[in-house]
């Protein structure tokens, strides 16, 4: 699904990614754990094409094409999806419609015809109710007035309209409410199938209790320096990030 | 060496021809005379602070024949009643008009149709000298006209001068919904200048949406004197889409009470274009609201000009009187210089204003882009996004799909330039 060689990552002459591995397969769930200032959101930033991250080395592999060279908008085409960590509010852009443009680009460049009104506003129905996404929240302005844990289903929500191959939720968990957390994963975990992957970017243990990953890596100044099942997020979470980093020659 | 100050309006107007309309001697008898003793005002004079007549003053205007054009693709609505100018020429009429409605054209016109109009400045002094065409709008008491009535002034031809002069006398309890459009084609270092009077009787509802869509190099300045009698309700709606130099002078005096006044704009610029609104709203009368929302987008070299002001007479109590600017600067070389002004002299009244400059959220059009939408499809989104309130004002579904469909060209055609 994805290969990851090697990435170098800068930004504004910073080096942020050092030489990150990473292998992911179809149908498959990986953690990326790690203490702040790490890496992590660096790499979903990169993944999904942030143009103020300067990649000075390396080469990703998506599904069979050259990641690195495309735009922000024609790797979400070729079924990348990132759920922010910080949804952004845009008033006066209606979610609804955004969403109908968005997944009519998404399957023009799959070949396929767009999606009718009706069938959208039914695809609407079905998958808001998979984060219990209250129908009304759909068609207000994006993520404008929307809590925390809305915010956070609308992303959730929008994976969902959108079918991504591989989804990368960036600190996910950060802000929910037990509640909100066990809804969010609740909709993750009806998403996967085996022809689709997700990376988990989270600083804490918790969310994987409701998510179960195939692996988890620990990525620690700017490469993976530890990989594992999931067994690793709970000896991490006991342990501590300095294990870790004392147990990694600079 | 420069011409003495005196000369150069009169350089600018010497070939130009007299005025065609047939106007009232109360407004042409005084005006040669003031003209004569006038200039191009400098930017030492409030108005024109910011918008420089350097370039204008050095054009050498000279009428051209006008060439063939499809009038129909000019037409921003289809179901209207059409009138289109092109240049000194009106070449189509609506063959029919819904009862209650005149429309008189050119040399129809007689001048006692005209009625009294205010015009000062150099800008409105030169429509009455020269006022080539127009028409005068008649709706009669208690008509509500069906469809919009839509009027189109094409300037034709480079160096063609244009001043068009039209009435609107809009009835007792009247309600119409008038477009208004003004495109060129052709154009290099063309002039338009188009004035409008405007009279609002008794409990009468008037939306005018006026669109300027001037492609090319055309100068254009336009000017619309308003006059509202009690109980009446106007929306001007002014959308600056396209036009390297336009300037707006809007006046409207409410000479009634319980009136009420909604003056919009939004301004879409690129390039080294230009765009100066100046409105004035006078409250002569109390217990009346006016509203005032100015939008601009500016990019690459443009820039804008807001002064809005607002008089509140001294028996002219609870006015409520609101006034707001809002831009989105896409270019760091883009400029706009926005100047509210109240001069108020009741004492119970509620006055507000602002002004607000800023930029376009890039965060937001990453997190769109990272949804499958084009660069361009989601800059066009949060524009449009950011100019909605003041496009919701205009109250023709169809003219709003047209300003929609403009700025979706307008957007594409921005970023192919970049490439």
């Amino acid at each position: 699904m994805i290969t990851i060689k090697d990435l170098h990552a800068s930004i504004e002459g910073k080096p942020i990614l050092k030489g990150l591995n990473l292998t992911v397969k179809a149908g498959e769930i990986h953690a990326i754990m790690g203490p702040n200032g790490a890496g992590k959101s660096t790499l979903a930033s990169v993944l999904a094409g942030r143009e103020e991250y300067e990649i000075t080395q390396g080469d990703v592999n998506f599904n069979g094409v050259d990641l690195l060279p495309l735009s922000v908008e024609e790797r979400a085409r070729e079924g990348l999806f990132l759920a922010f960590q910080y949804p952004v509010e845009i008033p006066g852009v209606s979610n609804i419609n955004f969403l109908r443009t968005a997944l009519n680009e998404i399957r023009e460049h799959k070949g396929e015809k767009g999606i009718s009104a009706k069938d959208f506003m039914s695809l609407v129905r079905e998958k808001s109710a998979l984060v219990e996404l209250d129908s009304k929240l759909a068609s207000r302005s994006v993520n404008e007035g929307f809590s925390g844990g809305e915010k956070k289903r609308n992303e959730i929500f929008q994976m969902a309209m959108l079918n991504p191959i591989l989804s990368i939720l960036d600190e996910t968990d950060s802000g929910l409410d037990i509640d909100a957390l066990r809804i969010v994963a609740n909709g993750v975990n009806q998403l996967k199938t085996d022809q689709n992957a997700t990376i988990i970017i989270t600083h804490y243990q918790r969310l994987l209790d409701y998510i179960i990953p195939d692996f988890v890596h620990v990525l620690y100044d700017g490469k993976i320096v530890k990989s594992g099942g999931k067994d690793l997020a709970l000896e991490l979470e006991e342990k501590g990030y300095d294990w870790i980093k004392n147990n990694t020659p600079n | 060496m420069e011409p003495v100050t005196k000369a150069t309006l009169q350089v600018f107007r010497k070939k130009l021809s007299p005025a065609k309309l047939l106007l009232p001697s109360s407004f042409i008898d005084a005006n040669e005379k003031e003209l004569i003793e006038m200039d191009f005002p400098n930017s030492r004079q409030e108005a024109w602070k910011y918008t420089r007549l350097n370039r204008v003053a050095k054009i050498n205007l000279e009428s051209t024949p006008s060439s063939i054009i499809d009038w129909s693709s000019y037409l921003m609505v289809k179901d209207a009643y059409n009138f289109v100018f092109q240049n000194t020429e009106c070449i189509y009429k609506s063959p029919d008009l819904p009862k209650g409605v005149s429309i008189k054209i050119g040399e129809q016109i007689g001048a006692t149709d005209w009625l009294s109009s205010i015009n000062e400045g150099h800008v409105a002094k030169l429509n009455v000298a020269h006022a080539q065409n127009g028409c005068v709008i008649n709706i009669s008491d208690g008509v509500q006209v069906d469809k919009p009535i839509q009027l189109i002034f094409i300037s034709d031809g480079p160096k063609q001068p244009n001043f068009w002069r039209n009435q609107l006398q809009h009835g007792n309890g009247a309600k119409a919904d008038i477009h208004v459009g003004y495109f060129s084609k052709d154009a290099i270092d063309s002039y338009s200048n188009v004035h409008w009077s405007v009279f609002l009787k008794e409990n009468s509802h008037l939306i005018m949406t006026k669109i300027q869509n001037d492609g090319d190099a055309n100068y254009h300045f336009s000017t619309e004197n308003i006059s509202q009698l009690k109980d009446s309700n106007f929306t001007l709606n002014t959308l600056t889409l396209d036009g390297s130099f336009v300037r707006n002078d809007v006046l409207v005096k409410v000479e009634g009470e319980n009136c009420e006044t909604h003056l919009n704009g939004a301004y879409i610029m690129k390039e080294n274009q230009h765009v100066d609104n100046h409105t004035t709203v006078d409250h002569i009368f109390p217990n009346c609201n006016s509203y005032e929302l100015y939008k601009g987008v500016m990019d690459d070299k443009s820039t804008a000009v807001f002064n809005g002001k607002v008089f509140v007479r001294p028996n002219a109590q609870k006015i409520n009187a609101f006034q707001s600017n809002a831009n989105v600067l896409l270019s760091n070389d883009a400029a706009v210089n926005s100047k509210p002004e109240l001069e108020i002299y009741a004492d119970d009244v509620k006055c507000s204003h602002g002004s607000t400059t800023g930029q376009l959220d890039e965060e937001a059009i990453f997190y769109l882009r990272s949804r499958g939408i084009s660069e361009a499809a989601a800059r066009q989104l949060v524009v449009a996004a950011f100019m909605q309130d003041v496009f919701l004002k205009v109250a023709s579904n169809d003219l709003k799909s047209y300003i929609y469909q403009q700025l979706a060209v307008r957007f594409d055609l921005y970023l192919q330039d970049k490439d």
